[in-house]
């Protein structure tokens, strides 16, 4: 049960409460289901990346043809690390903070086992070719009907965990929690029915597409990033957020504006003009809803944190507020026109999936999961590395796609005169330049992938039965002093 | 506990119960402080600067929220500029109808093929009565013809909706490429109506080319 | 509970709104839209694709061609589409309104194909030589040679047999997943004038077209090396 509120005591804040009881097995499956999805997304975005310098890379081979790769590291990124894990930490902290023992965990249990069941036929089916145009709307149509079944099966878990809560007050955290636990249907199921069930013709599918998987991306993928950073922050340093009265403000304007902005990627596209404008000024009305953020968490990176939880969160905060600046300064249509169709659309899914989210879950991780089964982690060491291998990782991998990015934009318009001649810039000349960005991104994305594999060592450590006394700690054993 | 002088770096500690938590971000700010006005009259400011200029934004590139409005820096297509589309310059239908047909046989030129084709450009049959040059395009001519000084003997098929054709040009198609060759090459004929056509097919019924004959006698016609 | 009940309201409705007035309202706008009746071709454009060329559609998502290649030309003077000639017109909605699987693509590691085809009439690019581009590879371009297959010859050579070194008595010939997809780049193409999307007035000053090698011809230079 919910601890009592004696802050004096360490052992009595990190008693387990009914949540992690109670729930444990469901929880467990997702988070282990999600640091598989991790490795194996982390593969198939390897190999992407490395076609994308190399394109002969595995190229006899139909099922890893570049698109399709592509296609497959996303959804397996999103919809099995993101949604697995995401879904778990959400649901934890509804729990956690709304005090109640947790309702249908059993069924979350059969629904986690179908959701990735659906994720994985998804991502094959991908591979094997089925897979849609739209960025995050990749997996084939047939899909769905089992990912909607099980999805209603852990998700009703999580808003039970929301509407059972024992109090009318609210935290920020529990906002962000129910509702991209909500969004996630409302935008995947709206999407479905207008491209598989009842398909629209011509670009009225692209303007659902950039709609419901931008929607994805900032009312889904970002609030379970924030709710677990809402959370986490006063959680581990044990200061109150400053501004904190302005974060009911930041919420609201993030879940009323942001699904206005997906058709802004259309810029200068063939749809009509008021189309993309509207995107491009709710994205422009969106910074309120990044300054709020940044003003609740401004004080936090001044103070150090002995925790690597916190600082692994801290990398994902900072990361989320650089894609919102950037964000902002692409939607222009003058700066639109060099970076459309141009590396930097991936740079900015990435930096959402692996920038943001990622470190952030990794943080929650670092915390949720001994308490989880009860043993301390193996090796602080690894933590460590783990922690240096992540922003390090991240900051080559964004630097080398952003670098990419800007070179193909300034060399999709830049002409040559050789002999007198006019010529513009050939693909295989633009190709040549970006190479070396692209093999940058590689490595970033390549140690990104080495803190994931580094996790999940620590995690098997842990798991097996220690042999020193040291090992066996555990959270409720620990000296109060 | 924050000041716990050895954590197990192996677990992360809580460093305040979730009901603490809770209760220290439940209780609104007694009053306003320093910093809180600061950051209030910043982030309206910073807000309403921003909202003006993405309201300027929305107005000036939203085409009008018109389905037909590509070009933001294009002058705004007029309401209903879809439903009326702008009229059709019967020389530029015409000469396209006279590439699509006529020019295998008349030539580019509209001078025809010496001994086997016919011209058109100064041909008195073309520039002279309309209701016959009318019927020619309508249902075709056949048999000998004396245009100018010299003698053809061909079958020019049958272009209007009549039996048999296999053109089914419409009123304002034959008008058009008539009008084209009326004032084409040289020739300075008066423009034909699609509505002259249409009452020439409607009064004439005729399933089988004209001969020159015939034609003749229609010049005596009203 | 009265709070939860006006939070989900309020994100349930947050989203429908935006789904109304962006979805909704740019699908009813554009499907009233439907085709361009043009007098003057006596025509409707944009015609519907082929059966072949449809289902090299299909052939083309499938290997996720989108993922480098666009179908869409911007405006004169916004971005260089035009400059590279990729079209002579901008890109609009009407284009597509047949189109049950519009690929406007989501990337330019490749060229623009929305008027491939007539690119590769002008440049003299055939079926035999988009079918040795797609088996080879070009520039920064993959291979797809799983899109064909090594075939004993039976009777005479097939005419569609790519001219490449093999064993006498055999020959390697597209599948029709590579029939399909040639059929479909080779009927990709905006070449028909509509009202809301006038051909652009190009200043005289500026080089309309580079030169052929650029990107006007993809197709045209000779096919990559394969080391």
């Amino acid at each position: 049960m919910n601890a009592p509120a004696t802050p004096s005591s360490a052992s009595s804040n990190d008693e387990p409460v009914a949540v992690e009881t109670q729930a444990r097995w469901a929880l467990l499956l997702l988070l282990a289901l999600g640091i598989k999805w991790f490795v194996a997304g982390g593969f198939l975005a390897l190999i992407h990346s490395i076609q994308l310098h190399t394109p002969e890379f595995l190229a006899r081979y139909e099922w890893f043809t570049f698109g399709r790769v592509q296609a497959a590291a996303e959804s397996a990124l999103v919809f099995g690390w993101v949604a697995n894990v995401g879904f778990a930490i959400a649901w934890w902290l509804l729990g956690r903070l709304g005090g109640e023992r947790p309702r249908g965990a059993v069924g979350a249990l059969i629904g986690v086992a179908f959701w990735n069941a659906g994720v994985t036929v998804g991502v094959i089916g991908i591979l094997a070719g089925d897979l849609g145009p739209y960025a995050l709307l990749q997996m084939p149509a047939y899909v769905f009907p089992l990912l909607g079944a099980a999805y209603a099966a852990f998700g009703v878990a999580g808003l039970a965990a929301w509407l059972d809560r024992r109090r009318a007050d609210t935290y920020a955290a529990q906002w962000y929690a129910s509702a991209a636990i909500f969004a996630l249907p409302w935008f995947y199921s709206a999407a479905y029915a207008m491209l598989s069930l009842y398909p629209v013709t011509g670009v009225s599918q692209a303007i659902v597409g950039a709609w419901a998987g931008e929607g994805l991306r900032l009312v889904w993928i970002a609030p379970l990033a924030l709710a677990a950073a809402y959370y986490l922050v006063p959680k581990l340093n044990g200061q109150k957020l400053a501004a904190y009265n302005y974060a009911d403000v930041g919420f609201w304007a993030l879940i009323v504006l942001a699904p206005w902005v997906g058709t802004r990627a259309l810029v200068g596209g063939p749809v009509p003009v008021w189309v993309p404008t509207v995107g491009v000024s709710c994205t422009l009305l969106l910074t309120l809803h990044y300054l709020i953020v940044a003003s609740n968490f401004k004080a936090v990176f001044r103070r150090g944190s002995p925790s690597q939880a916190l600082r692994f969160v801290l990398v994902g905060i900072a990361a989320y507020l650089a894609s919102g600046l950037t964000d902002t300064a692409l939607a222009f249509r003058s700066v639109a026109q060099y970076t459309q169709f141009t590396y930097l659309g991936e740079a900015r899914l990435t930096l959402l999936v692996l920038g943001v989210f990622t470190p952030i879950a990794f943080g929650a991780l670092y915390f949720l999961l001994p308490r989880l089964t009860g043993r301390a982690w193996a090796s602080d060491g690894l933590i460590r590395t783990h922690f240096r291998a992540t922003w390090i990782g991240l900051l080559i991998l964004i630097a080398g796609l952003v670098g990419a990015g800007l070179t193909q934009g300034t060399a999709l318009v830049a002409i040559r005169a050789a002999d007198g001649q006019i010529a513009a810039q050939t693909f295989a000349e633009i190709f040549a330049a970006t190479r070396p960005w692209l093999l940058t991104a590689t490595l970033g994305l390549g140690l990104e992938l080495l803190g994931g594999v580094l996790l999940l060592v620590n995690g098997i450590l842990q798991l097996v039965p220690a042999s020193d006394a040291a090992h066996s700690d555990t959270l409720a054993s620990a000296p109060a002093s | 506990m924050r000041a716990d002088p050895s954590p197990d770096p192996r677990q992360e500690r809580s460093a305040q119960s979730d009901e603490a938590l809770r209760q220290a971000h439940a209780s609104p700010p007694a009053e306003p402080t320093g910093s809180n006005v600061g950051l209030s009259v910043g982030l309206a400011i910073v807000f309403a600067a921003v909202a003006y200029v993405a309201g300027i934004y929305l107005d000036r590139y939203s085409g009008r929220f018109s389905p037909l409005a590509y070009n933001e820096e294009a002058p705004p297509i007029a309401a209903g500029a879809a439903a009326v589309p702008p009229p059709i310059d019967p020389v530029v239908l015409g000469k396209k109808q006279y590439a699509a047909a006529c020019v295998t046989c008349h030539q580019p030129t509209g001078l025809g093929v010496p001994g086997a084709f016919p011209p058109l450009a100064g041909s008195e049959w073309v520039t002279g009565n309309e209701e016959r040059v009318i019927r020619v395009v309508l249902h075709g001519l056949s048999g000998e013809i004396k245009v100018g000084d010299k003698v053809f003997n061909g079958a020019m098929p049958s272009f209007g909706k009549v039996p048999g054709s296999g053109y089914n040009w419409r009123d304002d198609q034959i008008a058009a490429v008539l009008t084209y060759v009326r004032q084409e090459w040289g020739n300075k004929a008066g423009p034909i109506t699609p509505e002259k056509v249409a009452e020439v097919r409607t009064k004439v019924t005729r399933d089988k080319p004209w001969t020159a004959a015939e034609l003749s006698a229609v010049e005596s016609a009203p | 509970m009265k709070p939860s009940l006006y939070f989900f309201l309020g994100v349930f409705g947050a989203i429908a709104l935006s789904w109304a007035a962006i979805v909704v309202g740019s699908h009813r706008q554009l499907r009233a839209l439907g085709t361009h009746f043009d007098p003057l071709d006596n025509m409707s454009v944009p015609a519907a694709m082929s059966g072949q060329a449809a289902q090299g559609q299909r052939v083309y998502q499938e290997l996720g061609c989108g993922a480098c290649h666009t179908q869409q030309v911007r405006r004169y003077g916004y971005g260089w589409d035009q400059n590279r000639g990729w079209g002579e017109r901008q890109s609009v909605a009407r284009d597509y309104a047949l189109q049950t699987h519009p690929q406007l693509g989501q990337a330019r590691i490749g060229p623009d194909l929305a008027n491939f085809g007539e690119r590769a009439v002008k440049a003299g690019v055939d079926r035999a030589k988009l079918y040795r581009m797609l088996h080879d590879g070009q520039g920064g371009m993959p291979a797809f040679s799983f899109l064909f297959e090594r075939r004993a010859i039976v009777g005479q050579k097939s005419s569609a047999a790519l001219a490449l070194p093999v064993a006498p008595g055999w020959q390697v010939v597209p599948t029709s997943r590579a029939e399909a997809l040639v059929s479909y780049l080779l009927a990709l193409k905006q070449d028909y004038a509509l009202p809301e999307a006038p051909a652009a007035v190009i200043p005289a000053a500026v080089p309309a077209t580079p030169a052929p090698a650029a990107s006007t011809a993809p197709a045209a230079t000779a096919p990559a090396k394969t080391p």
